[in-house]
């Protein structure tokens, strides 16, 4: 829920103000009882500034989460659907080490009679115990902000700064203080009644089924067919006959004359336009992504790259849905001026 | 972000090329990028004949108004006729 980056989330709620590049959200394992649960946030130079607003609209969707009265089944399921298809058909692991860790990491928490099966769906949702969880989180004595940040940016702590002394960083240490404990709850936060939970997702595949072709024991084997190849496009196919997997990749690449990469100008124009709309795309292809699909704008010498990975049952959907998303798109002064700092920053 | 064509251009032409961008620039270029295209494909996976025509189709639907000359903005000896005119278009 909060590392959601659909139209009703806390992620649009801070990228509508310019507080924001990404945001993601996770859990990570202390010990054999213990989890932390993680928010990550990358600010924008307005982020940092204002990183006090950021963190008490974290408390404030946190707040949200806690007033609404039963979790949906709905994402419960489309949860449980996509860990299934995911586990049915993962990729193969290149790393057998990185591979066994992980299985026998996640052999510790469930017995072999029923592995991996209960780690892998959610049964049930106990209502109570979830309230329970967005009370605790809510409460700024259970949570530590970490910020890392160029010095320059931090000026005014800069005489609470100490050094570390094997690797020689600075850093700084302060408790919140009763000002932002009052901003970071009840009395001092601001509601937000557009944070909701996510709705039902139309991209969660249904109908998946490994390739009923035969398929081939070597890979090398695999022909590529020329689809078209005339005035206006060449198009090759490349059958997956080694895998069988119901997934695509397609790449598509749109050479333009006016896209050149030997002049510097023409490279900027492309690279900033092809970043703000994979950006302007994160939120509604959001859903797209949590089932499995992710779509890409990307530059090139001669053009635009438009790619798609996933599985193929929506996959035909979220492509036409994401084209007429790229052809509407138009960027406004604050974002662009994010993505052209970016890239500036890259550069320099 | 570097060329990987004739004329090299340094990091300094890049960074300079991105301060002096605007938003109106990018507006323009997003109207006319795509007046005249050509559309390569890789399509891989569980990818029926169908399914590719459909993919080629939808693009072609937005971003292929009038094709352009293949050669012209495939070709590496094109780009470098393309900076050719530059030099000389900046000497003029």
């Amino acid at each position: 829920m909060l590392g959601h980056e659909g139209e009703e989330s806390l992620y649009a709620w801070l990228q509508r103000d310019n507080l924001v590049e990404h945001l993601s959200a996770g859990t990570t394992c202390h010990g054999g009882d213990n989890w932390v649960l993680q928010l990550h946030l990358v600010l924008t130079t307005t982020g940092l500034a204002q990183r006090e607003t950021v963190v008490a609209r974290v408390f404030s969707a946190l707040r949200e989460f806690a007033s609404f009265q039963a979790f949906p089944d709905h994402v419960r399921d489309e949860v449980n659907t996509m860990a299934r298809t995911h586990y049915q058909f993962q990729p193969r692991a290149s790393s057998v080490f990185g591979a066994v860790t992980k299985l026998a990491q996640s052999l510790r928490r469930e017995p072999l009679e029923t592995y991996p099966q209960q780690l892998i769906e959610t049964k049930r949702v106990d209502q109570s115990q979830m309230r329970k969880l967005w009370l605790h989180l809510q409460s700024p004595s259970n949570v530590i902000v970490k910020l890392v940040a160029p010095a320059g940016a931090l000026e005014a702590a800069a005489a609470a700064f100490k050094t570390e002394q094997h690797m020689g960083a600075r850093y700084a240490v302060h408790k919140f203080t009763p000002r932002e404990l009052d901003r970071y709850t009840d009395g001092g936060l601001v509601p937000n009644r557009t944070i909701a939970f996510p709705r039902p997702n139309p991209y969660i595949p249904r109908k998946l089924s490994v390739s009923s072709a035969p398929l081939v024991a070597q890979p090398l084997v695999i022909v590529p067919k020329t689809a078209q190849n005339d005035d206006r496009s060449h198009v090759v196919t490349l059958d997956d006959r080694f895998f069988g997997d119901p997934v695509v990749h397609w790449s598509v690449r749109v050479h333009s004359p006016a896209i050149r990469g030997d002049s510097a100008a023409s490279v900027a124009r492309s690279a900033v336009w092809a970043a703000l709309v994979d950006e302007q795309l994160r939120t509604p292809n959001y859903t797209a992504l949590l089932a499995g699909l992710s779509f890409h704008v990307s530059p090139m010498a001669t053009g635009i790259a438009l790619s798609l990975s996933g599985y193929t049952d929506k996959a035909l959907a979220v492509w036409a849905n994401s084209l007429e998303l790229v052809k509407a798109m138009v960027p406004k002064q604050t974002a662009f001026e994010r993505v052209r700092d970016r890239h500036l920053r890259s550069l320099e | 972000m570097r060329s990987q064509y004739a004329v090299p251009l340094s990091t300094q032409d890049h960074i300079q090329a991105m301060k002096d961008l605007t938003l109106d620039d990018v507006l323009a270029f997003a109207r006319q990028w795509h007046e005249r295209t050509f559309i390569e494909a890789t399509l891989t996976g569980q990818t029926t004949d169908e399914t590719a025509a459909a993919v080629v189709a939808a693009v072609a639907k937005h971003f292929q108004p009038a094709v352009a000359d293949r050669a012209t903005v495939t070709k590496k000896p094109a780009i470098k006729a393309q900076a050719r005119d530059i030099v000389e278009s900046s000497q003029l």
